[in-house]
């Protein structure tokens, strides 16, 4: 049934697409019905993205966007055609999977006054989430999911889902893949869900509630990294993350330990001058702190020659860092001036 | 069983790269298939590295000839060592994000791209004539001869199309970011600064288009030259993909010329006389008369049309390609015209020999990052 040349209506097109998306699945065994289907799907696909996200000079219609992406929550059983253009994502071509992105991106961006119906659609369906969040496990199709699973964690009811899953703790392990490209991509996922400004709330309270299992189990792994760009950037996120005046109880939670002063000693002293350098980012805030914990204080102060003298010779060539060389000096200074806590005075 | 499946997707690959671009059929190498499953091309060890061909980002950005040791297949290798990469890292992420998203033959695909120590890595096809800036550079001085230009343009008109299709603006279109390589493959890179704009909203300030409005990130610098007058205004009214199509005439002035117009100027006064609606021309007998060389109507025509102060009235690149400067063309395919023009200079076609160097020398530079002083802290 040729489409071209022919004007559908739009149910009737959602309708086409969920047909050629079954018979895709069914087809698998013959070359000729898969290769038909999936030209099908294509041309499908391509037709609902120009309806909906406009084509060359040619801007959407307000009336026919809401009409399609409303059929397309509507068709195709639970989770609708969003989760059934996912599922089958690894199945059609190139070009077919940048529209199922765009398809799928425009509508949930769609709004209707202050509601956004799609986001609420998948909130109901959440396992087109865990479907993207897969996806990094499949070449093919990892950049696709990840743009469609940004495009998701820009929503706090989405990122809430994510979270407070299981499946959030592989991204701990996607981020760590050789591959480059996507576990850049899946980097930049992991760090929109920890710190998108437009629900800091949420993420501060996901941090405090999961503190063992995010920072002692995960995140851990990734400081230690046998990958350089994982543990540099994981570092860099991490120092972003304590700082963040949100996550003020994460970060007094996190300074308060020994063993991740330790590791941050290390990683001041790893061959890497720009680890070195974050790693500098995260070491300041546990001399910072006013009220430093026993086991704290004593590491510094068995360190305390050494380190004032590491530091008067740390990255002498960014002379013109000047915040970097007050804080470098500020440290200095207070290393100098640490004293024995008092007897009595350890519960302070 | 494996096998029979994997030789399945790859003549359904086949099957996509003929029906994306019947013309140009003869693109396809064994690598962009291969791309399907780049995983195992991820691994320093399978290449053999030749000489550096290129590099950029004051030299933290490095591209070696390299050959596969099992296929004995050329292929380029982008080696970028984070340790003292001078632009930021998000811009080569954005980089592959946005090319991983693009299959054309006229647009440089990476094949695959991974990480080992402070390396990133990655590996293209191998473009064997080099960019059309190194063309200049070895014979060229005082530019390409104009039906290679025309030959060489269309087919980055193609690939042009193709990304203002997807809403994507090159924004660094330039003789340096136009690869050639054998039977006349001409490749567009240099995606560094590409900006998609599919997500934007058309304004009424915009009249209804989508434009953008922000400023190549740091590192941009030296395509100021091409850059079109409207972003480099920064106003208001932004810009749009047709900013890339002044590039492209300011690139085709390059490639007649042996270099860009201003190029000799401050860059002040450059952006000046570009907002003030001063339009560089061919320079030929026509426009200079000390000049002995004479380009065709036709030539002059085109670059004109690109280069409109007005952007609404340029060409969009698929009508371009329709332009009667393209027609000369026509008489002859690509693979069988181009390589002639270009005559004296051949393409680098094996590994000559005396380059031949391993992975190695690499591991030596990135033992060579200063240590700090063993401080031992006592815990």
């Amino acid at each position: 049934m040729p489409l071209f040349g022919k004007s559908k209506s739009n149910p009737e097109l959602v309708r086409h697409l969920a047909e050629n998306l079954q018979a895709l699945r069914k087809a698998a065994d013959s070359e000729k019905k898969l290769s038909k289907a999936q030209d099908e799907v294509s041309r499908t696909l391509q037709m609902i993205k120009n309806y909906i996200c406009g084509s060359g000079e040619q801007e959407p219609q307000a009336e026919i966007v809401a009409q399609l992406c409303h059929e397309l929550e509507a068709t195709g059983g639970p989770g609708g055609m969003l989760r059934m253009m996912v599922e089958n994502l690894h199945s059609v071509d190139f070009e077919a999977k940048k529209d199922v992105a765009q398809i799928f991106n425009k509508c949930l961006r769609r709004q209707i006054g202050a509601r956004s119906p799609t986001v609420e659609h998948i909130c109901s369906n959440p396992q087109v989430l865990f479907m993207l969040l897969k996806g990094y496990e499949n070449q093919e199709i990892a950049l696709s999911c990840g743009q469609m699973l940004r495009e998701c964690a820009r929503h706090e009811a989405l990122a809430r889902i994510i979270l407070s899953s299981e499946e959030f703790y592989k991204l701990f392990s996607y981020v760590e893949m050789s591959t480059f490209d996507i576990a850049s991509d899946a980097f930049s996922t992991f760090k929109e869900l920890l710190t998108r400004s437009s629900y800091k709330m949420l993420i501060a309270e996901f941090l405090e509630n999961n503190y063992e299992k995010v920072f002692e189990e995960h995140y851990q792994k990734l400081l230690n990294s046998e990958n350089y760009v994982t543990k540099r950037q994981a570092l860099k996120l991490l120092g972003e993350l304590l700082l963040d005046r949100h996550n003020f109880s994460v970060m007094t939670r996190y300074i308060s330990s020994a063993a991740n002063l330790k590791l941050m000693m290390c990683l001041l002293r790893e061959k890497s001058r720009n680890i070195q350098f974050e790693a500098f980012h995260v070491f300041k805030v546990f001399v910072a702190n006013p009220s430093k914990p026993k086991p704290i204080l004593d590491i510094l102060l068995r360190n305390q020659e050494k380190l004032v003298d590491f530091l008067s010779k740390f990255h002498t060539d960014r002379a013109d860092d000047e915040q970097f060389n007050d804080e470098k000096a500020y440290l200095i200074k207070q290393i100098k001036e640490l004293r024995e806590l008092k007897p009595g005075a350890e519960d302070e | 069983m494996y096998s029979c499946w994997n030789g399945w997707k790859i003549l359904r690959r086949i099957n996509e790269i003929l029906n994306s671009n019947r013309q140009s059929a003869n693109d396809i190498s064994k690598e962009e298939i291969l791309a399907s499953n780049p995983a195992e091309l991820c691994n320093i060890n399978l290449y053999r590295f030749g000489p550096l061909i290129g590099s950029s980002c004051e030299n933290s950005v490095n591209i070696y000839a390299a050959e596969r040791k099992d296929t004995k297949k050329p292929v380029a290798i982008r080696c970028v060592n984070l340790e003292y990469l001078k632009i930021p890292l998000s811009l080569l992420e954005d980089e592959l994000q946005i090319t991983g998203r693009l299959h054309h033959p006229n647009i440089l695909s990476f094949l695959c791209s991974f990480t080992n120590d402070s390396y990133i890595f990655t590996v293209t096809n191998h473009m064997s004539y080099g960019s059309c800036r190194d063309l200049l550079h070895a014979h060229f001085k005082g530019g390409l001869p104009e039906q290679a230009i025309a030959y060489i343009l269309k087919e980055t008109l193609r690939g042009l199309a193709y990304l203002h299709k997807q809403n994507i603006v090159h924004r660094s279109l330039r003789g340096s970011h136009i690869l050639v390589g054998s039977q006349g493959r001409v490749k567009l890179s240099g995606l560094r600064y590409c900006r998609a704009i599919d997500h934007l909203e058309p304004t009424h300030l915009s009249s209804g288009r989508r434009v953008i409005h922000d400023f190549p990130d740091v590192g941009f610098q030296s395509s100021l030259i091409w850059a079109s007058p409207e972003l480099l205004e920064q106003n208001l009214a932004g810009y749009t993909v047709k900013s890339d199509i002044y590039s492209l005439g300011i690139t085709a002035c390059e490639l007649a010329n042996g270099g860009p117009p201003f190029d000799d100027m401050p860059k002040m006064r450059m952006l000046l006389e570009k907002i003030n609606g001063i339009v560089p021309m061919l320079e030929d007998s026509k426009t200079v008369p000390s000049c002995d060389r004479t380009f065709s109507n036709n030539f002059h025509l085109m670059v004109e049309s690109c280069l409109r102060l007005d952007a609404h009235t340029r060409p969009r690149a698929v009508e371009l390609l329709h332009d009667d400067f393209f027609k000369v063309t026509k008489k002859r395919s690509i693979s069988e015209a181009l390589p002639e023009l270009l005559l004296p200079i051949r393409p680098l076609s094996r590994l000559e020999r005396g380059h031949e160097s391993d992975y190695e020398f690499l591991s030596n530079e990135m033992n060579n990052i200063t240590c700090a002083e063993t401080i031992e802290w006592s815990f």
